[in-house]
């Protein structure tokens, strides 16, 4: 789980390295020697013990690398848990928790432990090296002068004594007497353990403190003088004989107290550990138990989302989490209440305009004969009548547009539109089309140019509804174009065939590119009265792109223009991936300069 | 091998938790601490004092041959084990590599007169010594025969004073030096049957040994056991234990620790440990054994009649003989011993000795049986009358001075040149098994162990041994004497010492001499100008000086040409001093054969 960390070899200093790492390496063995160093002796071999700490070096790079790598994916594989489970991150953070929490108070229990057991030990010794102190004066106090030769004897005597056996060397549990004279060199240290070298284990401060401040004094010690390292309590006192100072010292092994000191810290650390675990275990239960009503939500409200609006979610309890079911549950109604009632409005909005246009059609009919009888009469009647019969006449025909605009849109509404595909070359439609509104392009001065390939470009599609598109596309061009001529591209990919209108006349605001699609609606309306369309155009030929399984979108700056793209696929029931030809015209960013930047304003 | 990594991984980690578990659950205590102070003890103040020097006796820049033999030779004094390196230190280096006497340190009398002779680069030195035993270990001197040696030493002189060149492998130690550097002290140890203490005298280095560390050394050598006069007649020690620490005296009580050993009796170690402690002053501080944790102490007055030569404070009555009757010396004390009366008709008696015991006496009575011819009778008593009075088969021409052996039941009588043995309730009076023959006197300690005997001239010391009904005398050494010549009577003056009487042969006069039982310490007990003349002394009596009192000795009591001293070189006893001598009794001439009730 942990992380490699970067080692050095010790053995090699970091000035001998031949390759720091970080810095560009120096010139490679093969590279052609400086030109300003003739005499230098060529191929200069590096010692082998280099070449292994080059070797060893790339190696250590290299592990160091593939250790950053795996480290780099472990936690962007973290990342990604912590961020999608949220039982996860409450139970690591618990845990982390938990973790101080437990290690900070198993360390003071375990260090207040420790220190209460070497506190109490050297109480012990205290009062056993008082009374040590006190049979040592006693026996020292006949030996007047250093250089006694039965000082050492009683010395000696005096510190197995004191070690707890009178005449043989203490037990290997007990204590280590030792008497030590700072100020009288000729006298040996002496210790009960006359064998070991016990002056190791009195530090020099211990010992300034005995001897020259004259106090009692002990420190804990750790000591290999029975061949194997054991801790002791090393109790110095101070002893005044009538030939000098001495110093006694009680060197008391703490094996029993130690291991006491190991059970405690053990017993601390599995109790910390079953709590930690445990509290993992109980964050990871709770997590569960909150996170799966949640869990059990965000599916039912997917459910919903993907129209299945009869999907509830199970109240149990009267808890925080009933509530929310229970409140969702009635978002849910209320959302499908909502919905149904919508749905039966545009239902009825839909039958409504289906049958008020049918109902129109006949009397419409009517009309219209009538209407044409006046107006092929009309030579007959007053000049202002005639001009009537004309109006008559052309308000009929758009009249009857509209109608059947509107027939078109509530067949599409009401699902009824059918493709009629069929294998059709597009160039001559496109052609067809241009020639239409030749006229209309002449009187508005925006002259339509093709831009088609020479052969054919057949796709399947149904033509009646295409050549609508194409005619409402380049009509509208040619209506916006504002003197500007209009460019029509066709071109094949593929699998897909694109027509792309562009003009540049009065463009698109910023937004309106989606809002051009919406049924009646027009950017200037006043405007449109002149030309005299009824903004439906658009989204009827959006609805035909769509029944053709193809894309129609629109792009425009003010000023600069738009562009409109029909994207077919080349044979029908292909799913579109790629357009032949950009949304975006090549010129657009020269002209979009011109104008102001759409994501510019706020 | 992708799949494989993370399973890797976790193991790994598993791992590494592990170790790191196992070493926080190992750590234990701290290795290691800072230093923690307490408060300050004691201030570090000495208390001054230095005792002893050492090394002790070394040879000393000196140009005066006479002085550098006797240092040189007072050098032995001291622990004998060293003695030869001491000694060693006065000599020049190929001397010093060379010279390897036997480590027997020869304790000598040294001739006044040492020859110097010069000599081209130094001296030769001369000296006479008369061998009086060795300094063995644990302060024992070993009696030797007596025996005379000439040793020459050469001395050459060096830049820094003299040096010996030549000596012979010899360690001489004169005995005036072992007076000056020794201590005199006695140990004490349980009777066989455990009765009394029997005193052993020993030798404390004084020298090289400070005071207070004699105690230790005592004890240390109470514990070694007993010398070898003392072995046949005293019991092992209640202890196998050894000494630990020091000995040391504490609110005037001594306190002795030792090993834990299986059958210790330390009430009676206790009261032995007490009287080997006590100072040559009288003063015995309680003792406290410990064993282990057991303590042990001896009862205060108890340990007192532990030691024979104790006597509750009685003063001991001076005896003599007038007219064949005992006679009381002096005037009535009221502290003195009461003295039976023997019954009237009894008379003629020649010699007598009186011992007490407990509230009993016993006496030893030599009397005239007719045709010139000698008897002896056993007489019991209690505190004011001899009530019985039993005759032995003993007749002879020639009785010494008897004596009843102390804290026993019977005596002993030089008849006839054997030591015969007297009881109070048997007609036969055997010879005593182990005595030599020609004994002429005799003298039992206190303690009724240790024997002192003149016999064909030779002065011995020997254990008295009382196996039940069989008593016999063993270990019998003879004693050497430095000066004095056919010794004719002796007496227990102390604890550790007789006094002889015998001839002084440089002055050809009879002299009363104290020797130490081992023949170490011999010293005249009269001054030579005042002397006895060259009448031998035919009856010494003395009372041993009760080590637990600070009074002064009781004088010696003696008898020459039929007349008795009480201080030696004074003037006979009469019948005035006598406590109701009886009508006439000045006409009945003076009192003879003077003795003790102690
Ligand atoms: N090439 C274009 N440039 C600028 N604006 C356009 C362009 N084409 C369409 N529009 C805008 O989109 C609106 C809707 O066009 P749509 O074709 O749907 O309706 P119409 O042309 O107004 O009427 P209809 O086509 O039904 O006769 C137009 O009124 C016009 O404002
Ligand atoms: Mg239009």
């Amino acid at each position: 789980m942990g992380t490699v960390s970067p080692t050095v070899d010790p053995a090699v200093p970091a000035a001998a390295s031949p390759e720091p790492a970080g810095s560009p390496a120096p010139v490679p063995p093969e590279a052609p020697p400086a030109p300003a160093a003739p005499l230098r002796r060529p191929a200069r071999r590096r010692p082998p013990a280099r070449r292994l700490v080059r070797l060893g070096l790339r190696y250590l790079r290299l592990g160091w690398r593939s250790a950053r790598r795996g480290a780099r994916q472990l936690t962007v594989g973290v990342r990604t848990v912590w961020r999608r489970s949220l039982s996860f991150r409450m139970v690591s953070i618990t845990t982390a928790a938990a973790t101080v929490l437990v290690a900070s108070f198993g360390y003071l229990l375990a260090w207040s432990s420790g220190r209460i057991l070497i506190e109490g030990t050297a109480a012990d010794v205290r009062t056993r090296i008082a009374s040590g102190v006190t049979y040592a004066e006693g026996q020292l106090s006949v030996h007047g002068h250093p250089a006694d030769p039965r000082l050492p004897g009683t010395l000696s005597q005096t510190a197995y004594f004191l070690a707890g056996s009178p005449s043989r060397p203490s037990q290997p549990g007990g204590p280590i007497v030792a008497f030590k004279a700072r100020n009288l060199p000729d006298l040996r240290p002496t210790s009960s353990e006359q064998a070991l070298d016990v002056t190791p284990l009195i530090s020099a401060e211990l010992e300034r403190q005995v001897a020259q401040e004259s106090r009692l004094a002990y420190q804990v010690r750790t000591g290999t003088v029975t061949g194997r390292p054991v801790k002791y309590l090393v109790y110095g006192a101070p002893l005044v004989t009538r030939f000098g100072t001495m110093q006694l010292y009680y060197i008391w092994p703490l094996s029993t107290q130690d291991d006491f000191a190991r059970q405690i810290q053990f017993t601390v650390l599995v109790t910390g550990l079953a709590l930690i675990a445990l509290l993992a275990v109980l964050a990871n239960l709770v997590t569960r138990m909150v996170v799966n009503p949640v869990r059990v939500a965000a599916r039912t409200a997917q459910r919903l989302s993907a129209g299945l609006l009869d999907q509830r979610m199970s109240v149990r309890g009267e808890d925080d989490l009933a509530l929310l079911a229970a409140s969702f549950n009635q978002m849910a109604g209320n959302l499908q209440r909502q919905i149904v009632r919508l749905e039966e409005m545009s239902r009825l909005q839909r039958r409504f305009t289906s049958d008020v246009s049918h109902e129109l059609r006949t009397p419409l009919t009517t009309v219209r004969m009538a209407a044409d009888l006046i107006f092929s009469e009309r030579d007959e009647f007053s000049p202002a009548v005639t001009r009537s019969a004309e109006l008559l006449q052309a308000e009929l025909d758009r009249f009857e547009s509209l109608l059947s605009d509107l027939l078109e849109i509530s067949r599409f509404d009401a699902g009824f539109a059918v493709l009629d595909l069929e294998p059709t070359d597009l160039v001559p439609m496109l052609r067809r089309v241009a020639d239409q509104f030749a006229g209309l392009a002449r009187s508005a001065g925006a002259p339509v140019r093709l831009d088609v390939p020479e052969s054919a470009v057949i796709a399947d599609v149904d033509p009646r509804r295409i050549e609508r598109v194409l005619r409402n596309l380049v009509g509208n061009a040619i209506e916006h174009a504002e003197g500007a001529p209009v460019e029509v591209t066709l071109a094949a990919g593929d699998a897909a065939v694109a027509i792309a209108v562009r003009d540049r006349g009065v463009g698109l605001k910023p937004g309106e590119e989606k809002l051009v699609f919406s049924r009646f609606w027009r950017a200037d309306p006043s405007r449109a009265r002149q030309t005299g369309g009824t903004g439906l155009g658009l989204s009827i030929s959006l609805e035909d792109a769509r029944l053709h399984g193809g894309w129609l979108e629109a792009w425009g700056t003010p000023g600069g223009g738009a562009q409109f793209r029909l994207t077919l696929p080349l044979r029908g029931g292909d799913r579109l991936i790629a357009a032949p030809l950009p949304l975006v015209p090549a010129d657009a960013a020269v002209t979009e300069g011109i104008g102001p930047a759409p994501e510019a304003a706020p | 091998m992708n799949r494989a990594r993370p399973r890797t991984r976790a193991a790994l980690s598993a791992l590494s938790c592990l170790a790191l578990l196992s070493g926080l659950a190992g750590c234990g205590l701290p290795g290691t601490s800072d230093v923690v102070v307490q408060e300050r003890v004691g201030d570090a103040a000495l208390p001054a004092g230095d005792e002893g020097t050492w090394p002790l006796a070394q040879r000393a820049s000196v140009r005066d041959p006479k002085e550098f033999m006797r240092t040189m030779l007072s050098a032995a004094a001291g622990d004998p084990v060293e003695a030869a390196k001491r000694v060693r230190s006065f000599g020049d280096a190929p001397l010093r590599s060379r010279w390897e006497p036997p480590a027997t340190v020869h304790v000598v009398d040294l001739d006044e007169d040492m020859a110097i002779d010069p000599r081209p680069g130094g001296f030769e030195a001369t000296i006479n010594v008369t061998f009086l035993g060795e300094l063995a270990d644990h302060g024992v001197v070993l009696p030797r025969p007596r025996r005379a040696a000439t040793y020459k030493f050469d001395i050459a002189e060096g830049p820094d004073g003299l040096y010996l060149t030549a000596a012979p492998p010899v360690i001489l130690l004169p005995a005036a030096d072992l007076r000056q550097y020794f201590e005199q002290r006695t140990l004490y140890f349980w009777s066989a049957d455990g009765a009394y203490l029997v005193p052993d005298v020993r030798y404390v280095p004084r020298r090289d040994m400070p005071r207070n560390q004699w105690p230790t050394l005592l004890v240390q050598w109470l514990l070694r056991g007993p010398s070898p006069l003392l072995r046949p007649v005293v019991r092992a020690l209640p202890t196998d234990a050894d000494l630990v620490g020091n000995v040391l005296s504490q609110d005037s009580r001594w306190s002795v620790n030792l090993t834990q050993a299986p059958d210790t009796d330390g009430r009676r170690l206790a009261t032995q440990l007490r009287w080997t402690l006590a100072g040559p002053t009288g003063r015995a501080d309680a003792v406290t054994v410990r064993v282990d944790r057991d303590r042990f102490g001896d009862e205060d007055s108890r340990y007192l009649v532990a030691n024979p030569a104790y006597r509750a404070e009685q003063e001991p009555a001076r005896l003599c003989l007038l007219a064949g009757r005992v006679q009381q010396i002096g005037g009535p004390s009221p502290g003195a011993v009461s003295v039976p009366y023997l019954p009237a008709g009894y008379r003629g008696l020649v010699r007598a000795a009186y011992q007490r015991f407990g509230s009993r006496r016993y006496g030893v009575l030599v009397r005239d049986a007719g045709r010139g011819r000698l008897a002896v009778d056993v007489a019991t008593a209690d505190a004011n009358r001899f009530h019985r009075i039993l005759p032995t088969a003993l007749r002879a021409r020639v009785v010494g001075q008897p004596t009843w052996v102390p804290t026993r039941e019977f005596g002993l009588v030089p008849v006839d040149g054997a030591l015969r043995l007297v009881r109070p309730s048997a007609a036969a009076a055997p010879v005593l098994p182990g005595a030599p023959g020609g004994v002429t006197a005799v003298a039992v300690a206190p303690d009724g162990r240790r024997v002192v005997l003149v016999a064909g001239g030779q002065l011995y010391a020997a254990a008295l041994v009382a196996d039940g009904t069989a008593i016999s005398l063993t270990a019998r050494t003879p004693l050497p004497l430095s000066e004095l010549t056919g010794p004719t009577a002796v007496a227990w003056t102390a604890q550790g010492a007789v006094a002889v009487a015998g001839r002084q042969p440089r002055i050809g006069q009879t002299q009363v001499w104290s020797v130490s039982v081992d023949g170490a310490v011999q010293e005249p007990l009269q001054l030579p100008n005042q002397g006895l003349g060259t009448q031998p002394i035919t009856q010494l009596s003395a009372v041993v000086d009760d080590p637990s009192d600070t009074s002064p000795a009781d004088p010696v009591m003696y008898e020459a040409n039929k007349l008795s001293y009480d201080t030696v070189g004074g003037s006979p006893v009469t019948v005035a001093e006598l406590l109701d001598p009886g009508p006439g009794a000045d006409r009945r001439g003076y009192p003879t054969a003077p003795f003790y009730l102690g």
